[in-house]
C-alpha cells in the first residue's frame, strides 16, 4: 500500500504545502485513488527531514522530486508510459522555474506577511503539534524559509494590519505624535508594489505559456500542470487576512485560476483516503534525530562511545578515590 | 635640557631615516578596461584568463559575447576590496560624456585629491556600461535578442534551472572544508548558500521538533560568515541524492535543447543565457568527477563549451 505523508489538510485542499499538494495531484493523475494520505506534522521522521515523503512497503522515498523519479522509473512497476509521452526537454526548465518562483510567492504569502502568519498559517498548524513543540516549532518552520525569501527580496514586508494595537483607546494619542508615519506608510506601499511587480512578471509568463490551451502540453495534464495548479490553488483559495497576491491572481489571471480549478475537479474532488499520523513518543522527538543511513560515520560513533566511556570511567574513578583525599 | 650621555649612545644604535614624500601619480594610468575577478584554478600558467567562480565567469563571458575585446584581467584583488564585497568589478576609464543611470544623482564636483579619472563599476552596472559603449541596448532588440517571446520566457526558465539545480549540485560537489580550515580561512564570498536554493528549504541541523536549537558557526567565527558547509542546515543523504538526480536531469534537458544549434534556443546571436550556460559548463568541467561525468557524456555540450571558450578567452589578456 502506498502511503504519502504530507502536511495537514486545510481550506478544502488536501494539504497546505505546495510541494505536498503538487505531489498529491500528480499521483492522482498517475494512480488514481491507489494511495493513502497520512497527515503528519513531523518532518523529522522523513529521510530528508522534509515532508512530503512516500512509503511503499519497505521503500521510503523523500523528497518530492525523488518520489517523482521513483514513480517514473519502470523498475518499480508503475505504468507511466502515457505520462512519459508528454515530457519534453523544456519541461525540466519550466518545472524548476515554477517550483522556485511560484514557490517564493506562496511562501511569501504564508510565512512572510505578518498578518497572514498571525491570522492564518500559525493558527491552522499550531494545535496539531504536541505540547512542548507547539511553542517553538512553528517559528522554526517560518525561519527555514527566511534565507530563501531574503535572497529573492520577498522577506519581511510590513502588512496591512500590522499596526493594529491591542488597546484601541491608545490610538488617538499616538496618531498625533508621528509625522514620520506618513513616510513609513508610503515606503510600505512602495514595497508592496515591488512584490506585486515581481508576481506579475512571473504570472504573466505562465499565462502566456498556457495561452488558451487546456493544459500546458496540449491535451494531457503533466507534472508542470500539477505544480502550477498546486501553487495557484494555494494562492487563490485560502482565506488570507492580507490578500496581496490573492487579489492579483483572482482578478488579473482568470485563465490560470480556471486551469487550477480544472485540475482540482479532475483530481482532488474525490475523497482521498486519509488518516492522521500516529504520534510517536513526543519525548523521543525532543532529541535531535540521528540519520540511520550515514554509514561513513561508524568511526565517529565508535569514537563518541569511547569518549563517553572514558568520561564516565574517569568520574567513577575520581569519586571512588575522593573520600581518601578528603579524609587526609 | 640635553639627552643624558648613556641614553644618547643607546639611541645612536637606532638612527632616524627620513624618506622623501611618495609620488601621487605613481599608479599606472589605466589604459584599458580592467575586470577584477576571482582566481582561476590554473592561475600559475600565463594564459589563464578565465575565472573559476561562476559569477565572475558569467560576466566575463557576457563582455566577450557582446563583442568587446582587449580587456585586462586582474586576479590579485580580494573580494573584500570590491564594491559590496562581491567580485567581479569592472574598472573603466571615466567617460564624462556618457550619462549612466547612477551619475544622474551625484553631480557633486570633485573634492580635490580623489582621483576620478576612472570609475569602478559593480556587476549590475556592467550591462549599462556595455550598452553605452556599444551604443546599442539589448532592450532595443526585439525580445532581447531571442527568437520570439516564447523563447524569451523560456530563457528565464533555463536561468532558474541553472541557478537552482545545477548550482546546488556544484556547491555540493565541492570538497567540504575541515573545521580548522573554515575557522582560519578568510570569509568566502557571499554566494548563494544551499539553504536558499533547495526548495523546499532543508531542515535545521537538529530537526524541527527537537528541543535543541541549531546554531550556525557564524556565532563563533571572528570574521563573519564562513563557508556554506558550516551553516545550520542538515543536508541529509536523501537530499544530496535528490540534488544530483535533478542535476543529471537538468544536464540531459540542456543537451537535448541545444541539439546542434549554434546558440541556445536557436538565437542568431549570443544572448546572456549563453553566457550563463557557458559559465556553468566551464566550472562543471573543472570540478570533481561526480558532476563532470554528466557533462562529458554529452558531446554537443562539450563541443559547444570548447567553441565558446575560444571566443571568450580571446577577449581578455592578463598583461
Amino acid at each position: 500500500m502506498i502511503e504519502l505523508h504530507v502536511w495537514p489538510a486545510q481550506w478544502g485542499l488536501p494539504s497546505m504545502d505546495p510541494a505536498s499538494l503538487a505531489l498529491i495531484i500528480y499521483m492522482q493523475l498517475i494512480l488514481p485513488s491507489k494511495f493513502m494520505l497520512v497527515e503528519s506534522v513531523n518532518p523529522d521522521i522523513s529521510p530528508s527531514g522534509q515532508l512530503p515523503f512516500m512509503k511503499r512497503g519497505k521503500d521510503i522515498v523523500a523528497p518530492a522530486s525523488s518520489v517523482i523519479f521513483y514513480l517514473l522509473d519502470d523498475a518499480n512497476g508503475f505504468d507511466t508510459s502515457a505520462v512519459k509521452a508528454t515530457i519534453n526537454p523544456q519541461d525540466t526548465a519550466w518545472l524548476a522555474h515554477a517550483e522556485s518562483n511560484l514557490g517564493d510567492l506562496v511562501f511569501h504569502m504564508f510565512y512572510s506577511l505578518h498578518a497572514n502568519w498571525n491570522g492564518l498559517t500559525h493558527p491552522s498548524i499550531v494545535y496539531q503539534f504536541p505540547i512542548p513543540q507547539r511553542y517553538f516549532t512553528p517559528h522554526r518552520l517560518r525561519q527555514s524559509y527566511r534565507s530563501r525569501l531574503e535572497s529573492a527580496g520577498l522577506w519581511s514586508l510590513p502588512g496591512i494590519e500590522q499596526e493594529q494595537k491591542a488597546f484601541p483607546k491608545e490610538r488617538p494619542l499616538k496618531e498625533k505624535l508621528n509625522p514620520r508615519d506618513a513616510r513609513d506608510r508610503f515606503l510600505k506601499v512602495f514595497e508592496r508594489e515591488k512584490v506585486l511587480k515581481k508576481a506579475r512578471t512571473t504570472l504573466d509568463m505562465y499565462a502566456r505559456l498556457l495561452d488558451e490551451t487546456k493544459f500546458f502540453n496540449k491535451e494531457q495534464p503533466s507534472l508542470l500542470d500539477a505544480i502550477v495548479a498546486a501553487h495557484i490553488l494555494l494562492l487563490s483559495r485560502p482565506p488570507f487576512p492580507d490578500p496581496l497576491l490573492q487579489d492579483l491572481v483572482n482578478t488579473t489571471y482568470p485563465s490560470l485560476v480556471a486551469h487550477a480549478d480544472l485540475l482540482y475537479d479532475e483530481t482532488l474532488s474525490v475523497n482521498l483516503p486519509t488518516r492522521k499520523a500516529t504520534q510517536g513518543s513526543f519525548l523521543g522527538s525532543l532529541l535531535p534525530t540521528v540519520d540511520q543511513a550515514e554509514q561513513s560515520d561508524v568511526w565517529e560513533t565508535r569514537l563518541r562511545l569511547a569518549f563517553i566511556g572514558l568520561t564516565l570511567g574517569g568520574i567513577v574513578t575520581y569519586i571512588s578515590a575522593a573520600p581518601s583525599i578528603e579524609s587526609a | 635640557m640635553q639627552v643624558p650621555g648613556p641614553l644618547k649612545s643607546l639611541f645612536s644604535h637606532f638612527p632616524l631615516y627620513t624618506h622623501p614624500p611618495l609620488d601621487d601619480k605613481g599608479n599606472k594610468v589605466l589604459e584599458r578596461p580592467t575586470i577584477w575577478v576571482h582566481l582561476s584554478k590554473h592561475h600559475a600558467s600565463a594564459d589563464a584568463v578565465l575565472s573559476s567562480d561562476v559569477e565572475c565567469l558569467k560576466w566575463q563571458a557576457y563582455l566577450a559575447l557582446r563583442g568587446l575585446s582587449n580587456i585586462r584581467v586582474r586576479f590579485d584583488v580580494d573580494a573584500q576590496g570590491a564594491i559590496d564585497g562581491r567580485l567581479p568589478n569592472l574598472h573603466v576609464p571615466f567617460d564624462a560624456s556618457a550619462s549612466y543611470s547612477w551619475t544622474v544623482d551625484n553631480k557633486k564636483s570633485s573634492t580635490g585629491p580623489i582621483d576620478d579619472s576612472t570609475e569602478l563599476l559593480s556587476a549590475p552596472r556592467i550591462v549599462e556600461w556595455v550598452d553605452v559603449k556599444l551604443a546599442h541596448s539589448s532592450l532595443d532588440d526585439a525580445w532581447e535578442g531571442y527568437k520570439d517571446e516564447a523563447a524569451k520566457d523560456e530563457s528565464r526558465a533555463w536561468v532558474s534551472l541553472l541557478e537552482g539545480n545545477v548550482h546546488a549540485a556544484l556547491i555540493l560537489s565541492q570538497p567540504s572544508r575541515s573545521f580548522l580550515e573554515s575557522l582560519l580561512a578568510p570569509p568566502s564570498p557571499p554566494s548563494a548558500s544551499l539553504e536558499s536554493i533547495i526548495v523546499p528549504p532543508p531542515p535545521p541541523s537538529t530537526g524541527f521538533l527537537s528541543l535543541l536549537p541549531s546554531y550556525s558557526l557564524t556565532l563563533f567565527s571572528p570574521f563573519g560568515s564562513t563557508s556554506n558547509n558550516t551553516n545550520s542546515v542538515r543536508i541529509s543523504s536523501a537530499i544530496r541524492e535528490a540534488v544530483f538526480e535533478k542535476y543529471a536531469d537538468a544536464i540531459k534537458a540542456l543537451s537535448e535543447r541545444l541539439g546542434t544549434d549554434k546558440w541556445f534556443l536557436g538565437s542568431d546571436y549570443p544572448t546572456p543565457l549563453d553566457a550563463l550556460i557557458f559559465a556553468y559548463l566551464h566550472c562543471i568541467l573543472q570540478s570533481s568527477e561526480t558532476v563532470r561525468t554528466e557533462v562529458t557524456r554529452r558531446v554537443n555540450l562539450v563541443a559547444w563549451e570548447l567553441r565558446v571558450a575560444g571566443t571568450v578567452k580571446a577577449a581578455f589578456s592578463r598583461v
